[in-house]
């Protein structure tokens, strides 16, 4: 089998290249940290501000980075089998706007203080609803073109909306945080949110797993797929809640941060042998990988406070998908 | 002909106050302005003042100011109602003040810098040009008065403060806080490693220069949003202990004024209780 040894190949290297980078994610920031001091003090247990930095500023956020980026590409790459429509991503299809919509709704107007679920779950809520939208609007079997603009006209309603709540927002601090629920932030992530991310992770990429072989009978056609047993109305509902899930946490934490959904997917489906099975767990490693990237980045670069980590992935996300439609043109789709 | 002259001097001489004399109808369009003025003015001297004055959050007169009508610093509300002097500051709209130059209003521009010499000298020099310099001196003198009751001169054994406000800004060099904090006899590390003004910095930064104490100041009454959610981070209570921040209320802040005398206090206080 050298497709699985090819894959094992794959796995192994986004791993080790996961661990490095999270390595150095814990090294770099504003401060220059000894890792040793800040490790011993870390494990000592007491408060030296080694060990502050490490643990409450730098873990945290270095693993918001790879759960965030984990599931924006494994729902680019969902999405994309599903649709089967190689522009879906989570940015295109409305669920990271509509999840900063459910988001920002729960925040400024006073339900996320109630509870500490509050939050992520106006994300959830808000991602399945823009995302129902959109495909409702597409049509089941829409083209490329059609998904696009439905897409276009959720976002642009969400956005807005986003814009006109937090000008509406009790706190005075809202009407300025409008960029960070745009272009996502990973700044100032602490271990708290780590805990409101997690369960709507997990959950979501539970309910994806094991959806392999489904989404690889997709690949035939949808009636070609239930003819082979694959039973589509099912299969659809259960992996838009884990899309809306996964994104809905994510997004409700991080702000909507662009590209990583749809650019990862595209990078490793050459090296996967086009097999939507075998794209979904090399994407969330992959996505996790670039948004830490993406972070790391945001870190080095000199600016009086932080780039928001969505201009860094729009930067390198933007002219990839310029590339797409270029080529999408030469092979005359 | 004698007579004549004798006639003319009077007339000189009762005219002269009313010509060059204080104003009698003066429009500020700047909370800023609009605190100094109502301290200082007679109440019948002041024409309008800006609708924030009568903000509870923001503004120290209130009272004062629901006697007056309210501007919104829009250039036919000021000119409608007449001034003879208008109280400006440099962040005045230039489009305002260059209209109301045209238009041959006469101005008096605030410096509004974030010292005590500077608080001094605006009191000073608005307070002459409206006619009112012993009432000038007497809020001076006031204001210098508190300020020396709680004034540390010592230069050692001081402890560390920073001010740290919701979306991480902390106050550096030329600024009202450092001034206070200065004052109030507490070392501003922000200061000491020559940051200017008030920026944004880095929660590690904050950290790094373990302040003995944080202190903050909401804006306005408090709502849920993430910049207010960033001051209740774990870093920040580990790192004073869970010991909270303490709240100056905002309204200290904006303004230049003898008002910074009592955040210098209240700075001072805490600064005792640190001890």
């Amino acid at each position: 089998m050298i497709a699985a040894m090819v894959q094992h190949r794959l796995l192994f290297s986004l791993g080790g290249l996961i661990i490095l980078t999270a390595l150095l994610s814990l090294l770099i920031g504003s401060q220059a940290i000894p890792l040793m001091d800040a490790l011993h003090e870390s494990f000592a247990g007491n408060t030296g501000i080694y060990g502050l930095i490490l643990t409450e500023l730098r873990i945290p956020r270095t693993l918001v980075a790879l759960l965030a980026g984990a599931s924006l590409g494994l729902c680019g790459a969902v999405m994309q089998s599903l649709l089967r429509n190689p522009l879906a991503s989570p940015g295109l299809v409305g669920s990271a706007s509509g999840a900063a919509l459910g988001a920002v709704i729960t925040l400024y107007f006073g339900l996320a203080s109630l509870f500490t679920y509050a939050l992520p779950l106006g994300g959830m809520i808000g991602a399945l609803l823009a995302t129902l939208t959109v495909y409702l609007l597409a049509g089941r079997d829409a083209g490329t073109l059609t998904l696009i603009l439905a897409g276009v006209a959720v976002n642009a309603f969400t956005l807005a909306l986003v814009s006109l709540l937090l000008n509406l927002a009790p706190s005075p601090y809202a009407v300025q945080e409008i960029a960070l629920w745009m272009l996502g932030s990973l700044a100032n992530i602490s271990s708290n949110e780590l805990w409101i991310l997690l369960p709507g992770t997990l959950a979501g990429w539970m309910m994806i797993g094991r959806q392999g072989r489904s989404l690889d009978l997709l690949t035939f056609g949808e009636e070609t797929a239930s003819s082979m047993g694959a039973e589509l109305p099912r299969l659809r509902r259960r992996l838009f809640l884990a899309v809306a899930l996964a994104i809905g946490s994510a997004i409700s934490v991080t702000g909507a941060i662009g590209f990583i959904g749809l650019v990862v997917p595209h990078l490793l489906r050459p090296l996967v042998g086009y097999q939507p099975s075998r794209l979904l767990v090399p994407s969330a490693m992959g996505g996790g990988l670039l948004l830490l990237l993406a972070d790391i980045g945001v870190r080095l670069l000199p600016a009086q406070g932080e780039i928001k980590v969505g201009v860094v992935t729009a930067l390198i996300g933007a002219p990839f998908f310029l590339w797409l439609i270029i080529q999408g043109k030469r092979s005359g789709l | 002909m004698s007579a004549m002259i004798t006639a003319l001097l009077l007339l000189l001489l009762t005219a002269f106050p009313v010509m060059a004399g204080s104003p009698q109808r003066v429009v500020s369009v700047n909370l800023c302005s609009d605190q100094l003025l109502l301290m200082l003015a007679d109440p019948q001297q002041v024409a309008s003042v800006s609708y924030l004055s009568r903000d509870q959050e923001s503004s120290f007169v209130v009272e004062l100011a629901m006697d007056h009508p309210i501007n919104h610093a829009q250039i036919e509300e000021v000119i409608s109602s007449q001034p003879d002097l208008v109280v400006t500051t440099p962040y005045t709209n230039p489009r305002l003040l260059n209209t109301l130059e045209k238009l041959g209003f006469k101005t008096h521009r605030l410096t509004l810098g974030h010292s005590v010499e500077a608080i001094t000298t605006d009191i000073r020099k608005l307070a002459t040009r409206l006619g009112q310099a012993p009432r000038g001196e007497a809020l001076i003198r006031e204001m210098q008065q508190r300020l020396q009751l709680n004034q540390s001169t010592s230069l050692v054994d001081r402890p560390k403060a920073l001010f740290y406000q919701p979306r991480g800004y902390t106050s550096g060099i030329d600024t009202l806080q450092n001034e206070a904090l200065q004052l109030a006899g507490w070392r501003n590390p922000a200061a000491e490693q020559g940051i200017v003004g008030y920026v944004p910095v880095p929660l590690e930064q904050i950290i790094h220069w373990q302040p003995d104490t944080l202190f903050t100041s909401n804006y306005g009454e408090s709502g849920d949003s993430l910049a207010e959610r960033q001051l209740e981070h774990p870093a920040l209570k580990r790192l004073l202990g869970h010991k909270p921040m303490l709240q100056i209320p905002y309204k200290y802040w904006i303004c230049p004024g003898p008002m910074l005398a009592e955040a210098v206090s209240m700075l001072y206080e805490a600064r005792e209780r640190e001890r």
